[in-house]
């Protein structure tokens, strides 16, 4: 009789520990749930895009995707929700910190299985602003295609997109989410791509146009105090008594960004096929685009360390210390990247001019923030 | 048989009613295909391909520029266009085969004349980015100087080697804008556009010629960067030049 107890017990405690193991999803994936959504209502509200502030250009929405508050709420929560990985512990969260102006702060990003990938978390401020060129290698042309990768790339979120959308199936409360959002039937209906839709809309409401810079440029409130207006100058070129920074050339305003792929000197690459990472031309499979990478935007550059795709540099210091030198020699270096001549303090003054696109007003929004 | 008049009055009415507006000539509007090619000295340019100049090689890494008023026999058909040949620099093959830029709803029929700005005309160089879309050719705040108030006209940049050893010591970089350096081009040519299908007009941009089009080879050493737009002597002189630049096949 007792051993029959013992066994009970044995068997209980196994259960409990099968029920508890993350890794169940390696289990079949089962059918999808019906859950029918027909008494929810279906009534979206459109959402109005207002510009960063009245310099930048108007958002182009996606006709087959144009944001609606409940598919920004949806998609809100699917950025935040862990679901999205394999075992539950990472969502897109966790690469991508309100607070770092959605970047991680780590020099390249750790993925589930603490594997590493090869390239730094891009910031999601205005991303909507930086189609059709995602990722450092502009491999994704929107947000919605972007949003798609992560979940099922084995470095970062590893899981299976047919495993995601059986649980978001079962879940009545996501269930009624997506009804709100996309007007589905019922529970089967939710797709991949319906995730990424919502999660595209989410990320082009990431806006950042309130910094002190835009607040002094685009409101015509205050001044910069003279270091900041001396690393403006250097900056844009604006006073021929200081040496010409060349930074506007590729970071342009009000994204501070020219959109380019560009080879920035970081490497020394003595023929075409000696970069480490390929960049733009490992996605083309033109060589005259390795080791070329997207410029990436200033805005909030002071949250946003390490710096580089591959975060190689850990200050602006350093950043500007490169730049600096004039860089490293490669047969496709950019024309821009040569010697500036700066002093310390010229170097100084243009990093405390970077602070100035410095928008905390963005990174604290409330409606950036994890809803749970 | 005043009712038969009626009916066939009411009748031809009716037909000559249901016929084409003689002004609707929608059903004649095709579409216009330019392409450009970037040349030099006749040859095809790419991104690694060194060109002699003088006593000197040179390489591009880039070419840009906007087009204004693109007009046929003195009809507007394209107001704006912006031209980036950045894909075109890859590889020979890319290069011959140019950028095209399409208008759609040009009426077809025969044209001699050829005429565009280069650069943005003077009531669209007033706007800027902010007041338009993303997409949209003058959307682009890549392409726009705050400095100037002014889109920035055309981008050319690549390298030089001035000891010709094979190892470009010098970068160059040449960008132009504001409404004084705005050129424009006037091209004779017979042209169709064909009532059927699409019709391509080829233009080919002799980079040489930004350089050296006016006779007189200009000094890449001694000034090797220009994008200063208060000063005007380098911008108008390589503006003038690359207006000059353009053939069409």
């Amino acid at each position: 009789m007792l051993l029959r107890y013992k066994l009970i017990i044995i068997l209980l405690s196994a259960i409990m520990l099968v029920g508890c193991n993350k890794e169940m999803r390696d289990d079949p994936i089962g059918p999808k749930c019906n859950i029918s959504l027909t008494a929810t209502d279906y009534n979206p509200t459109p959402h109005t895009f207002v510009k960063p502030n009245p310099g930048f250009q108007f958002l182009l929405q996606p006709a087959n995707n144009e944001a609606t508050e409940e598919g920004i709420y949806l998609g809100r929560k699917l950025f935040y929700d862990p679901v999205l990985s394999k075992d539950s512990t990472m969502s897109c969260a966790s690469c991508h910190l309100a607070s770092a102006s959605f970047t991680d702060q780590n020099a390249v990003s750790e993925g589930i299985s603490g594997l590493t990938g090869t390239r730094s978390s891009m910031s999601l401020m205005n991303a909507g602003y930086h189609e059709p060129k995602l990722f450092w290698d502009g491999r994704a042309f929107t947000l919605e295609e972007q949003a798609l990768q992560p979940v099922e790339d084995a470095l970062e979120l590893n899981h299976s997109w047919a495993a995601v959308e059986q649980i978001l199936s079962c879940d009545s409360t996501y269930a009624v989410d997506f009804r709100r959002a996309f007007g589905i039937s019922s529970s089967n209906e939710i797709t991949k791509e319906l995730v990424a839709k919502s999660i595209a809309q989410f990320e082009r409401t990431l806006q950042s146009g309130s910094s002190r810079y835009d607040t002094i440029v685009y409101h015509l409130i205050g001044f910069f105090s003279t270091r900041e207006q001396n690393g403006s100058d250097m900056f844009f070129d604006d006073l021929p008594d200081l040496p010409d920074a060349e930074c506007f050339h590729c970071h342009i305003p009000p994204l501070f960004t020219n959109q380019e792929f560009m080879n920035n000197g970081i490497d020394s690459a003595a023929n075409l096929f000696d970069f480490p990472d390929l960049g733009r031309g490992g996605v083309t499979g033109d060589s005259i685009l390795n080791g070329k990478f997207i410029v990436p935007t200033l805005r909030n550059i002071a949250l946003t360390a390490p710096y580089m795709h591959d975060g190689r540099f850990q200050t602006l210091e350093e950043v500007l210390d490169h730049y600096n030198s004039g860089g490293h020699g490669s047969p496709n270096k950019d024309p821009l990247i040569e010697p500036l001549g700066l002093t310390e303090e010229q170097k100084e003054d243009i990093i405390i001019f970077l602070h100035t696109l410095t928008d905390t007003f963005a990174t604290k929004n409330p409606s950036y923030q994890s809803p749970f | 048989m005043k009712l038969v008049r009626l009916l066939l009055f009411v009748s031809l009415i009716g037909i000559f009613g249901c016929g084409d507006d003689p002004d609707d000539n929608s059903s004649d509007l095709r579409t216009l295909d330019l392409q450009f090619n970037m040349v030099y000295d006749g040859e095809p340019v790419t991104a690694l391909t060194n060109f002699d100049y003088y006593n000197t090689k040179l390489r591009f890494d880039k070419f840009k520029f906007f087009i204004s008023d693109f007009s046929l026999d003195g009809t507007v058909v394209e107001e704006i266009a912006f031209v980036d040949m950045s894909s075109n620099f890859v590889s020979v093959q890319a290069s011959m085969e140019g950028t095209t830029h399409s208008i759609d709803e040009v009426l077809a029929g025969d044209y001699s004349n050829i005429s565009f700005g280069l650069g943005v005309s003077k009531p669209l160089n007033e706007t800027d980015p902010s007041m338009y879309t993303v997409n949209d050719p003058l959307g682009h705040s890549g392409e726009y100087w705050p400095g100037w108030e002014s889109y920035i006209f055309s981008k050319v940049e690549g390298f030089s080697d001035f000891d010709n050893d094979g190892n470009p010591e010098k970068s160059f970089l040449y960008h132009n804008g504001s409404d004084s350096v705005y050129q424009t081009v006037d091209l004779v040519q017979n042209i169709s556009v064909s009532a059927s299908g699409s019709s391509t007009l080829h233009f080919n941009i002799d980079l040489k010629k930004i350089f050296d089009g006016d006779g007189d080879p200009f000094d890449i050493n001694n000034t090797d960067v220009d994008h200063n737009a208060t000063s005007f002597t380098v911008m108008n002189r390589l503006s003038s030049n690359l207006a000059n630049a353009f053939e069409v096949q």
